[in-house]
């Protein structure tokens, strides 16, 4: 048999890594920024680009975008070239790719802390940017299978299965959550309205863990953790039933995220049925990579890169068992709106995202360059800085998370509140905020380490050619072997087939939520906002309050107490896009209309600390100063309008004059208590939102 | 490790070997009942039992809780004879701790008033009899911003507070704010001028 000689694309695996640590640092180091604005508000030196609201998203967009993206797609143009013996597809749609992708970080890092933001989470961007995305992921896609197409070995591994999956599912959950009515340039609002954008938000939101953060690294995992252990995959049936069964299931889990919401009860019973049943197929993964080490532990204590993919699998585990936990309803009743959830995340994204990628590129940095990596010894510092302080980190949110849940829950034996104030829930957490903070700030000097370790490494390249293969052409006799070894060979059907099995749960779930009435009854009196409220409302995303306040009070009598009358899905129909938040570090938002008069509000915007002592809410003067811009308001009427809103050709016609006198009976009150000339500052704007949050059902 | 299976088909992915070993039967275990739990959880959830579903829960627990607050001691104290027990004393920690907590960024710390009235002048929005008060703070104005502390406030704390309102008229603040309302005399009833 005549063997083909052909060469490895290493100069886009060198770029991708580059870009992965870089950014990397970037993202973390804003991370450990924002937490410490939690520790101390003072933090944002009073500049609204640097609020933790429009830094949060930034935050988690660059990590998960930037930096484990980069990684991932370095560790899969690494290895998917070898394991299907061939070149990418084309150099020019890799690079198209990478600085495509690069130039969408760029845009995301300049348009979030100008506060453009959709407001749905991790999925904040705004619309040319969602379209460039789409854009590069389809020059991924088809370079990717291109490349399958061209392949020399017949068969697929497990791997390149598990980027299969990521390829398909990351564009079917990006276009369907980013579907969205342009106002602009800069603004857009959901197609979907209130509970039906929720639930397509978080069957987003999960599976951007599931298919960004979760297979991708599972296929890397598949090929570099028996690489590096220089040892056998445990169990190629266990990789078959724990792949099909974990991107069927996981599809399933979204509202996991809603639990106790207005979400009707049979889906949340879904989310968390199916979550549960997802343990086995991610521990699936787990028992295959750390399996591969049999034998072999003993390497351990000498290589970083082994540590770090140990360990990095080890959270993985963890995570998936967390998880389903946090699902069940009880323990979440708990848990949801707190820091738990929060240390729930970055086990995950410090532990197994951050370590593997790590580990892989340590392990493909000297093969790249054809050197030694610069300092081994450096290697295990970063590592250990890692460890200790994703454990620093987990630990003092876990104390945090569980110390507020239960603040907010307990009752007293007269049946009252015992802390009805929510700030005394706040000023206990402090401590554990600069812990975390620290516990980030090691994390982060481990990377930095690591990026002086790599450009040493760099440095010291002796050859940056590509690498050279052989390997024969691709048979083309009849496959032969079991079902699935047949399938192995045959990409397309494999396609179809993972096609096929995520779209099943993604279907069965939304379709009914979407086209089923009687999943949202409808209350008559809920009305459409005026528009002044939806100025107020679009000042309100793009301060990103929402990443601090949740809309959305839970059927649990402690929050009945605490908030007033629990949320009805009715109430939410012309919220496009929804903001019931995730996360609690103020109380909930959706019965504060008509609870403090208007000054108050002013007060507190201007500096909460004025009216309420030990307030960790950032200070948003400008919003006293800023004049409101009424320009495009009568568009955005009529964008809802498209949407299903109910406003008619007057209400079209006349919404600045109407949103003119709304502010101007709003100033009207102000100067009445004591704030002079404040109708046209925005503040009015989002007073009137406030004040009309929650209040329709009263009438 | 003699037992490994492995799989004999002659690929080449890059050097890295799989074997086929069985699925461990712990492994199996956690799949079979975590699928079983889901196949009894939803009738035993939604079918047999739907007064464990959250909004029916939720009215049970709000039942249990108001027969707490019910059968609480706090009964005892009887609101009508407030000027008695304002007389009698005893209340001043207790109100000035409350008004502390919930009154100070409305009221200000010295009831001098800000966003909320003077409480300090011999001017009510609402009349300056012990009755009047308690009844504001119990019920609210919430159209104008004062909220109901009913639901927040213990029956015990919330006669204090009232009592310790009353004790602030006529003290003198830092910086008091215009009167609102109308002036009330000693007892704290209306003066109404003709
Ligand atoms: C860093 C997190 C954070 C951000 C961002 C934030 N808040 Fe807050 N907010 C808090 C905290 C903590 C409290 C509780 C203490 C207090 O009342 O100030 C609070 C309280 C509030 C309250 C009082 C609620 C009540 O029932 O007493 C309102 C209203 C409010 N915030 C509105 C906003 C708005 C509007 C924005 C965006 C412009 C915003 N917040 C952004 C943390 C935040
Ligand atoms: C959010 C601001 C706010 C808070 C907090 C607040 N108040 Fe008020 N309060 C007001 C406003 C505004 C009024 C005037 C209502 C009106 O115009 O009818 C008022 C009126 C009153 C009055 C009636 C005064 C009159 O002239 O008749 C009393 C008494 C009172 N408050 C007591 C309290 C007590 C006691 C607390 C704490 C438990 C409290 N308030 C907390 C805003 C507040």
């Amino acid at each position: 048999m005549s063997l083909e000689r052909f060469s490895y694309d290493d100069a886009i695996v060198r770029k991708f890594i580059w870009a992965s640590v870089v950014w990397g640092a970037v993202g973390m180091l804003v991370g450990v920024i924002i937490a410490m604005q939690l520790a101390d508000w003072h933090l944002n030196f009073g500049t609204s680009w640097l609020t933790f609201g429009r830094l949060r998203p930034l935050h988690t967009n660059a990590v998960i975008f930037a930096f484990a993206g980069n990684a991932f797609f370095a560790g899969i143009y690494y290895s998917t070239q070898r394991l299907l013996k061939a070149r990418m597809f084309s150099d020019g749609l890799s690079k198209l790719h990478f600085w495509g992708w690069q130039a969408i970080i760029v845009a995301a890092a300049i348009t979030l802390p100008l506060g453009l933001s959709t407001a749905k989470e991790y999925a904040e961007l705004e619309w040319p940017i969602d379209i460039a995305i789409a854009v590069v992921w389809v020059i991924f896609a088809i370079n990717f299978f291109g490349t399958i197409a061209k392949r020399r070995e017949r068969h697929l591994y497990v791997a390149i299965w598990f980027y299969i999956a990521t390829v398909i599912t990351v564009a079917i959950l990006h276009i369907f959550n980013s579907l969205a009515i342009p106002v602009g340039l800069f603004k857009s609002y959901s197609v979907y309205a209130g509970v039906q954008d929720a639930l397509v938000q978080w069957w987003y939101g999960h599976n951007a863990v599931a298919f960004f953060l979760t297979t991708p690294f599972l296929g890397l995992m598949y090929y570099f953790m028996p690489k590096a252990a220089d040892g056998p995959i445990y169990s190629y049936r266990l990789s078959i039933i724990h792949f099909w069964s974990l991107i069927f299931l996981y599809i399933w889990t979204g509202p996991h995220h809603l639990l106790y919401t207005s979400l009707p009860d049979w889906a949340q019973t879904v989310g968390m049925l199916f979550s549960l049943m997802l343990i086995a197929p991610s521990w699936g993964g787990m028992i295959n990579g750390l399996l591969t080490l049999r034998g072999g532990w003993d390497k351990l204590r000498q290589d970083p890169i082994l540590k770090f993919m140990v360990v990095a699998i080890t959270f993985y585990g963890m995570s998936t068992f967390e998880g389903p936990m946090l699902s069940i309803k009880s323990l979440n009743k708990l848990s949801h709106y707190t820091d738990w959830t929060i240390s729930h995340v970055h086990g995950g994204a410090l532990g197994w995202v951050g370590f593997l990628s790590f580990g892989c590129i340590y392990w493909m940095l000297p093969r790249l360059y054809r050197t030694k990596l610069y300092s081994e010894k450096l290697a295990n510092m970063h590592f250990w800085l890692g460890l200790v302080g994703i454990l620093i980190y987990m630990i003092a949110m876990y104390i945090s998370g569980i110390t507020q849940g239960l603040m907010w829950l307990d009752f007293d034996d007269q049946g009252y509140l015992v802390y009805p104030n929510f700030v005394e829930t706040v000023v206990n957490l402090i401590p554990f905020y600069y812990l975390r903070a620290l516990g980030g700030a090691l994390y982060l000097i481990g990377a930095f380490i690591m990026v002086f370790n790599m450009v040493k490494t760099a440095k010291s390249a002796t050859d940056l050619s590509d690498q050279t293969a052989e390997a024969p052409a691709r048979k083309t006799d009849p496959l032969v072997g079991k079902f699935h070894m047949r399938l192995e060979g045959a990409p397309l059907m494999f396609t179809v087939g993972v096609t096929v099995a995520v779209l099943i749960g993604g279907i069965l779930e939304i379709v009914p939520m979407l086209a089923i009435e009687s999943n949202v009854p409808s209350i008559s009196s809920v009305k459409p906002y005026s528009p002044l409220e939806l100025i107020g409302r679009d000042i309100y995303i793009r301060e990103g309050c929402n990443n601090c306040h949740s809309q959305m009070v839970r059927p649990i009598r402690a929050e009945t107490e605490r908030y007033g009358e629990y949320s009805k899905a009715g109430e939410f129909v012309y919220d496009h896009p929804f903001l019931w938040g995730s996360k609690r570090t103020g109380p909930d938002l959706h019965r504060v209309g008509g609870r403090y008069p208007n000054l108050w509000h002013l007060r507190h915007m201007e500096d909460p600390r004025t009216v309420v002592a030990g307030s960790i809410m950032p200070n948003y003067a400008w919003l006293l100063q800023a004049d409101t811009d009424y320009s495009d308001i009568q568009d955005v009427v009529s964008a809802m309008t498209k949407l299903g809103v109910p406003y008619n050709e007057t209400d079209i016609r006349q919404a600045e004059a109407n949103a003119r006198a709304q502010a101007a009976a709003i100033g009207q009150d102000l100067a009445q208590s004591g704030a002079q000339d404040m109708a046209d500052k925005e503040i009015s704007a989002l007073i009137a939102y406030l004040q009309r949050l929650g209040t329709d059902i009263k009438e | 490790m003699s037992e490994d299976r492995k799989v004999d088909v002659p690929h080449d992915y890059d050097g890295i070997e799989e074997l086929d070993n069985d699925l461990p039967r712990w492994w199996l275990g956690i799949f079979w009942v975590t699928t079983l739990f889901a196949v009894f959880y939803w009738p035993y959830y939604h079918w047999i039992n739907p007064q464990k579903l959250p909004e029916a829960a939720w009215k049970a627990e709000n039942a249990a809780r108001e027969a707490e607050r019910a059968a609480a001691p706090a009964e005892t104290t009887e609101s009508l004879d407030l000027d008695a027990r304002y007389a009698a004393g005893g209340w001043e920690e207790t109100g000035k701790t409350v008004f502390d907590t919930y009154c100070v960024p409305c009221h200000a710390a010295d009831g001098g008033g800000g966003i909320g009235p003077n409480l300090t002048d011999d001017y009510y929005i609402h009349g300056g009899t012990l009755a009047n008060i308690h009844q504001v703070i119990s019920d609210g104005v919430v159209e104008k911003g004062m909220m109901s502390w009913k639901p927040v406030l213990k029956p015990d704390d919330l006669d204090a507070v009232a009592f310790f309102i009353r004790s602030l008229r006529g003290t003198t603040p830092a910086s008091g704010i215009a009167p609102q309302g109308e002036l009330v005399d000693e007892s704290g009833q209306f003066v109404t001028q003709e």
